[in-house]
């Protein structure tokens, strides 16, 4: 392929510029925080227009139904009564939060921001990989990377026809706008060495949301507030907190939580304050309850699932189970409580022992593990030293449910920097692609 | 009114503060390394004295290299600039992102500069970072309460380190009246951040133009106690 028209002619300036805006994420090695710079590839991963409208369609649908899930599992659990899906997949799992039982969020939303993680096989069919609806990062890395190609790169946005992604912040505005409860944005964040604290002060500045910690914010009679330099108070009525569930409030859960805000839960509870995204989400991104979604697109949306899943086996299921001892070998096992590309291993990289052992640990414990086809996806170009070197590449798609649902027509392409590897996250050395997504002729 | 966190004025005052030391003690370290051309051995010594640093260099080999280089100094001129850079990245949505890109720049084009023969060319960029960051916050940041902190950081750090530095009295007098101005608009609007006995004892130093040589540390003292610092830790809690 010829890359004149895209950045690479002009890859040294793009990263020259990442590296002035601090386009950076945060690292802990050896109980040490380091920030390094997000290595980006000025090679664009490019998306026809007609194979983004498939996928957007699937997209819509997926989160849709996951919202809807979250809903009823909350409320009547209507799914599980009806024997879609086993009960030990919803209430034993860690992501289930007994406290948000009976709570129905603003607007009804649970997911209102959505990373939804993509691959391309060699046929080119697109599979999900993972739903993550808690707190997904990385869209401001192709954001930014956006506008600073177009800056040090002008040219090959002449000469393609690309639809912008610079909108991100606004539908992100609008999305806080529409579940706000009365009062002020915010974004709350653990601090400066958070991991994703450059998205957070990103996000921050481009939708006028304030950037705080947990000492700037209190409840009071249900209602919270942002205490400000003058001791006064601003009701807050939207909150997209970029802390995890489990630290976002102590008097609800960990108590020991010195990042969260005592009786945010009383106050959202009540209905006086939007979480975004709502707590208790985990359960629906559970890899356990991946193999469920498309039964749950059928089942709340009467629909056949636009995009598919890698194919997927539950060794809870005695069928299933068989046949992952019998092909243990050419299976990819993951842990469903382990995120990060973390508790993630390959059949085809074990001794005989290791795999004997697997054997036993899956028998003993199923419900624990999940078991996916290889998905031999495709390789994408990337340069090395001057030169173009192939490597395993996923898509995180956003998909932001607001008044309605919307597909980013952009995402976060990451990729592995080691040949032949599958393993892309950037906590364990990937890089980053922006994604274009064509307009259609 | 902008609404701002406690914290976040704590951050503004002290970016205001460590961007403005960072540029007056380059400015002021470059009349020493300009001496030095000529094989004179610069007075590091008095200088260290002026501003209150601990003299823990062996010559004046060694004072150029750590006092300007050394991040695992703490009185270093880029440490001062690190902690600028620190200020500034947790503020990135108050100042915008051009202009903590500039505090980058400075930090990027300082480390580049260590090991040179020509230091005051080298650090040229540098300074036009600095002077292109306070062009940046003063035209894109949309928090007029918090371009004023950061403003007053900036005049209380200056005020402070040209009376230390030795800067000729009228220079002196005239940095004073700018602190005095950016103190007042808070003192009419905004109670308990200023202390008032040293805000009135820094006006009459201004306006009876007092002998500084004489009464440099008391003016010192006050100008370190203008802002009420338990006004900024109450604040950061």
């Amino acid at each position: 392929m010829n890359y004149m028209n895209t950045p690479v002619a002009d890859a040294k300036a793009v990263n020259e510029l990442l590296a002035r805006y601090g386009v950076k994420f945060g690292i802990y090695k050896n109980g040490t925080f380091n920030e390094q710079l997000f290595p980006f590839d000025a090679i664009p991963r490019i998306i026809s227009a007609e194979d983004f409208s498939a996928m957007e369609k699937g997209l819509v649908q997926r989160v849709d139904a996951l919202n809807l899930f979250l809903k009823d599992i909350y409320s009547d659990g209507k799914i599980i009564k009806d024997g879609i899906i086993p009960e030990v997949f919803v209430y034993i799992s860690k992501g289930y939060l007994a406290p948000c039982a009976e709570i129905t969020p603003p607007k009804g939303i649970y997911s209102h921001i959505s990373g939804i993680d993509l691959v391309q096989a060699q046929d080119g069919t697109w599979y999900i990989l993972e739903d993550n609806l808690r707190i997904p990062s990385g869209a401001s890395y192709p954001l930014i990377a956006r506008e600073l190609c177009r800056m040090a790169s002008p040219g090959a946005f002449e000469n393609n026809r690309i639809a912008d992604n610079r909108n991100y912040a606004s539908l992100l505005r609008s999305t806080m706008d529409h579940v706000n409860c009365g009062g002020i944005n915010v974004i709350l964040t653990p601090g400066r060495y958070n991991a994703a604290y450059f998205e957070h002060s990103y996000f921050a500045e481009k939708t006028g949301a304030i950037l705080v910690q947990n000492s700037d914010l209190f409840v009071e009679n249900n209602i919270l507030y942002m205490k400000d330099y003058q001791g006064g108070k601003t009701r807050v009525g939207a909150v997209y907190r970029r802390i995890s569930d489990e630290y976002l409030d102590p008097m609800t859960f960990l108590p020991e939580s010195l990042i969260g805000v005592p009786h945010i839960m009383d106050a959202y509870r009540a209905g006086n304050v939007a979480i975004i995204n709502a707590p208790g989400n985990g359960v629906a991104d559970d890899k356990g309850i991946y193999y469920f979604v498309p039964k749950m697109i059928k089942y709340y949306l009467g629909e056949e699932p636009v995009l598919k899943n890698a194919p997927t086996y539950l060794p809870f299921y005695e069928e299933d189970r068989k046949y992952v001892l019998d092909n243990l070998e050419k299976l990819v096992i993951k842990d469903v409580s382990e995120a990060g590309g973390y508790g993630v291993v390959f059949g085809r990289d074990m001794t005989k022992e290791q795999l004997s052992d697997w054997r036993r640990l899956i028998t003993e414990q199923s419900r624990r593990f999940i078991a996916q086809e290889i998905i031999d996806f495709i390789d994408l170009d990337v340069m090395e030293n001057d030169r173009t070197v192939l490597r395993k590449a996923d898509l995180r798609a956003f998909v932001l449910s607001g008044e309605k649902t919307q597909v980013w027509a952009s995402g976060l392409t990451r990729f592995s920097r080691k040949a032949n590897s599958f393993v892309v996250n950037s906590s364990q050395g990937g890089g980053f692609k922006d994604t274009w997504v064509l307009l259609p002729e | 009114m902008g609404a701002i966190t406690g914290i976040n004025i704590n951050n503004l005052f002290w970016l205001g503060r460590y961007v403005e030391k960072v540029f007056t003690t380059l400015n002021s370290f470059f009349k020493y390394a300009d001496r030095f051309i000529e094989g004179g051995q610069a007075a590091y010594e008095k200088y260290l004295a002026d501003i209150n640093v601990p003299d823990i260099y062996e010559n004046s080999e060694d004072f150029f290299k750590r006092y300007v280089f050394d991040l695992s100094d703490p009185n270093s001129i880029i440490s001062n600039l690190d902690r600028a850079l620190g200020n500034g990245i947790v503020l990135r949505e108050e100042i915008k992102t051009p202009s903590l890109s500039y505090l980058q720049m400075a930090m990027d084009r300082f480390k580049a500069c260590e090991g040179t023969t020509k230091i005051r060319y080298d650090m040229l960029p540098v300074r036009d970072a600095i002077y292109a960051f306070w062009g940046s916050v003063d035209s894109n940041m949309t928090n007029m309460d918090a371009l004023r902190i950061i403003h007053l950081g900036k005049s209380v750090e200056r005020a402070d380190m040209y009376l230390r530095l030795g800067y000729p009295s009228e220079e002196v007098f005239t940095q004073l009246d700018n602190l005095i101005k950016h103190v007042s608009e808070f003192v009419d609007s905004d109670a308990g951040i200023v202390n008032s006995v040293t805000f009135e004892a820094l006006k009459y130093v201004a306006d009876s133009r007092i002998d500084l040589i004489g009464n440099r540390s008391l003016v010192l003292e006050n100008i370190e106690n203008l802002i009420e610092v338990n006004f900024f830790e109450a604040a950061a809690v």
